[in-house]
């Protein structure tokens, strides 16, 4: 029997293609990486009213992510990470959901594990 | 289908990557955080104490994940999903 794959809808990472070298470093204080994620806050909060009506995976939203190095923030220094403690990690998480239009409260923050 | 915000997304991405960290021993550690560091890799994860668990079997060198999940986060569009499941 042949299995069907549902193919979901998903936002489009090239509209994020100019910032693929708008940040060609990573931050290296607090401060900075705070400031890295108000950027990207900033530039979420310009569609995320069409995002949120739209039921589309945010693959374009992740690319950005990734363009703005903020998934690195808690990793090791040798590997190209941030290197930053989870207090920073959390800084950041907040300051993108500002851009989100969400509240930053959701359960999973006081519970990391090993913090 | 319920709507993420970015901000979760990363909540999650740094939890997930980091969960070697915790359970894993210093070399699964180091090891999972270069495949994801410099790879720029977005993490997921399909874990929930409140879901359904996946049954684990051996399959040799290979260990097989069987079951249905009702919480992913991420898994459509990230480059690694952690999954838990019993043996």
């Amino acid at each position: 029997m042949a299995t069907s794959v549902h193919v979901h809808p998903s936002s489009d990472p090239s509209i994020y293609k100019e910032y693929e070298s708008k940040w060609t470093d990573l931050p290296t204080d607090e401060e900075g990486w705070v400031k890295r994620a108000q950027e990207v806050a900033a530039i979420l909060a310009q569609d995320a009213g069409p995002r949120e009506r739209s039921n589309a995976s945010p693959r374009a939203e992740v690319a950005l992510l990734k363009h703005a190095g903020l998934l690195k923030v808690l990793g090791p220094k040798k590997y190209g990470g941030g290197e930053q403690p989870w207090s920073v990690g959390y800084k950041t998480i907040r300051e993108v959901a500002k851009g989100d239009g969400y509240v930053a409260c959701y359960h999973f923050r006081c519970t990391a594990p090993g913090y | 289908m319920i709507k993420r915000s970015i901000g979760m997304l990363l909540g999650y991405h740094l939890l997930w990557s980091t969960t070697a960290n915790i359970v894993g021993s210093p070399e699964q550690a180091d090891r999972y955080q270069e495949l994801i560091i410099s790879n720029n890799f977005f993490v997921g994860g399909a874990v929930n104490p409140r879901d359904s668990d996946l049954k684990i079997t051996s399959d040799g060198d290979k260990i097989v994940f069987n079951g249905f999940k009702n919480f992913n986060t991420g898994g459509v569009i990230s480059d690694l999903t952690v999954l838990e499941g019993h043996l």
